[in-house]
């Protein structure tokens, strides 16, 4: 049986053909003409691509010792489910989601015990300093707001975070083009040139962090990164002491798509940044490889403010190590528009006014 | 005698109503045979051009004409009109044949200075557009408008010419809209990154912050093939030949254009 070799058209697709008179191939739909060494390089590159392979190791706990078990009570919130932790010489007076102050004591069990913790090293203080911070320079947020300004609850949690360890390779494929422009008497020429651009490499990557609670908003967890990896230490129960933990209720399995994804968009940035060069770089191909990938359970320091607006609840929160404080405030929607008009006049008078300046002076 | 008296009244006062009529036609700037404009223009214009002959003391009109008739060019027509009609030593007139699509600006005496070689380009290339593309109205207050700013300068000061050339008003409608258009823009950016500032809530989809040790294993670009194409320049579009300007008694400026 004859093996039939079948070459794609890198400009439209096609098939392209052998063509005897300029020794080259060409393709009978579009009437480029390409060197063979060309053609076969372009096609051994597309036959060797592959799909994404994301592999990570199971998590393994190593799981609280009996006297541990006994200092650490679990409560849950009837009214939004949330559970958190805390030492037996922490009193636990209310929920830091809802603020519900009926939580409910429940059998501590089944649950992992942390490999790693960031100690808090700001204070509540630090925390309400920050809020006022937050407010200043924001022309657009109500004057009431800032005025009204009671906060419900400042409530210092450990957050808990899967950190995602793992060596990342990709190989992608662009379409690049250059362009070049001259002219003659007659006419404006455009010349575009069509490039073929692989890219391969690979990066690793160290605890990339999830947070592991349902409670917690992940957008909101993922504002205040990053953490400082130095300040991780082997976790011992007694640095939950006078503060609240939240209990994970996503374990690493279900947070894994979003490191998958994060890792991939990276390693793709740092290939598509090697390909410079270029009028336009349009990625085609991508395959991304995760290798040696393995998760630690770590409980991170977070601040919670929440306050009341107009019957809505807002939430703000710092980053218990970093200081980084964030959170979406309201608009005032009248100063919104008397901001607009007042910029419009103003400019539109001074434009105006240059014009009748310039014709009278020059 | 007393019934001789009546039929001379009546004669007199027939000639009274009579008179103004032909005084309203001599002094009309405006002969417009092809009937390019429409009548609330051409009022306008006829006052427009009524009032600069009062000002610069030279005549002022626009004649637009269906066909030659015996005439064998548009400059033959414009110097024997104005030669033969009852008009001052030093005028501007413009005159458009519909027929040969001609359009011609003749100048006499002082008219020759004011509005010279330059001022014949810059008013031809200004009104041309408009008549090709049948917007007479505009056309002829575009002439009118320029007439005017060129005979301004000239009485002023010194003429326009290539080393002083005529600078269009920045305040005109168009500049007006480009400047609250500028202004609604920047405006806008200004209140969308003031609202920008009240959100500090965003996702995290990269995570190059926990990245190291990058390392290209593998380069190649190679070149695939070529895409050349090309659009041809716009080719200016002017026909008529150029003779000497003259000065005292009439005189002609420059050469036709056709529109």
């Amino acid at each position: 049986m004859d093996n039939v070799w079948e070459y794609k058209c890198p400009a439209c697709g096609g098939k392209i053909e052998f063509d005897s008179s300029s020794g080259q191939l060409k393709c009978p739909f579009c009437d480029s003409e390409f060197e063979i060494e060309t053609i076969q390089q372009f096609n051994e590159d597309i036959n060797a691509e592959k799909a994404d392979d994301f592999h990570w190791e199971e998590y393994e706990n190593k799981g609280w010792q009996e006297e541990e078990q006994n200092n650490i009570r679990n409560y849950i919130c009837p009214s939004c489910g949330g559970e958190i932790l805390c030492t037996n010489t922490t009193a636990a007076t209310h929920c830091p989601y809802c603020g519900n102050p009926a939580i409910i004591p429940k059998q501590f069990s089944g649950l992992y015990k942390p490999d790693f913790v960031i100690p808090f090293q700001l204070d509540k203080e630090a925390a309400k300093t920050a809020l006022t911070n937050h407010y200043k320079g924001k022309l657009l947020l109500p004057k009431l707001f800032k005025q009204e300004n009671h906060i419900n609850s400042v409530t210092g949690m450990y957050v808990p975070f899967w950190l995602y360890d793992c060596s990342a390779g990709a190989h992608m494929r662009f379409k690049g083009t250059k362009l070049h422009y001259w002219s003659d008497r007659n006419y404006n020429y455009t010349r575009t040139d069509y490039y073929s651009i692989i890219r391969e490499g690979n990066a690793s990557f160290t605890r990339v962090p999830a947070d592991g609670s349902k409670s917690m908003d992940n957008t909101l967890m993922d504002s205040v990164e990053p953490f400082d990896y130095n300040g991780l230490k082997e976790f011992q129960a007694a640095y939950m002491s006078g503060f609240l933990a939240d209990k994970y209720d996503e374990d690493a399995e279900v947070c894994k798509p979003r490191i998958n994804e994060r890792v991939k968009n990276s390693i793709e940035k740092l290939l598509r940044d090697t390909a410079s060069g270029y009028t336009s770089c349009t990625a085609e191909h991508s395959s991304v490889s995760l290798s040696g990938g393995n998760v630690n359970y770590a409980l991170l320091p977070i601040w919670m403010l929440n306050t009341k607006y107009k019957d809505k609840l807002y939430t703000f929160v710092m980053n218990g190590q970093t200081g980084k404080f964030i959170g979406n405030l309201p608009i005032d929607w009248g100063r919104f528009t008397i901001w607009l008009l007042s910029l419009f006049f103003g400019i539109s008078l001074l434009g105006t006014l240059g014009l009748f300046l310039y014709d009278l002076l020059i | 005698m007393r019934l001789k008296k009546i039929p001379c009244v009546l004669l007199i006062l027939l000639l009274f109503m009579a008179f103004p009529s032909a005084l309203a036609a001599a002094e009309s700037k405006i002969s417009d045979t092809a009937e390019l404009m429409t009548s609330s223009v051409r009022k306008d214009l006829n006052a427009q051009l009524s009032e600069m002959e009062n000002t610069y003391n030279q005549s002022f009109f626009i004649v637009t004409l269906a066909d030659l008739g015996e005439a064998g060019t548009i400059e033959q027509y414009a110097e024997a009109h104005y030669t033969n009609g009852n008009y001052l030593m030093n005028g501007v007139a413009l005159y458009v044949c519909m027929g040969t699509r001609d359009v011609y600006i003749y100048t006499a005496g002082m008219g020759s200075y004011a509005v010279n070689a330059y001022g014949e380009d810059y008013i031809y290339d200004s009104i041309i557009p408009f008549l090709s593309g049948n917007e007479f109205d505009k056309g002829f207050e575009n002439y009118t408008d320029l007439l005017d700013d060129f005979m301004y300068q000239y009485k002023n000061d010194i003429a326009y010419s290539e080393s002083y050339p005529y600078k269009e008003p920045l305040v005109n409608p168009v500049n007006i809209l480009i400047v609250l258009g500028a202004a609604a823009l920047i405006s806008l950016s200004i209140v969308f990154v003031m609202k920008s500032q009240l959100k500090s809530v965003r996702p995290q989809t990269m995570a190059l912050n926990y990245a190291k040790d990058f390392q290209l294993t593998r380069q190649s670009d190679v070149f695939l093939y070529s895409r050349t194409t090309r659009t041809a320049k716009p080719k200016a579009n002017s026909s008529g030949g150029r003779s000497g300007g003259g000065f005292g008694g009439g005189s002609s400026g420059g050469g036709a254009r056709k529109f």
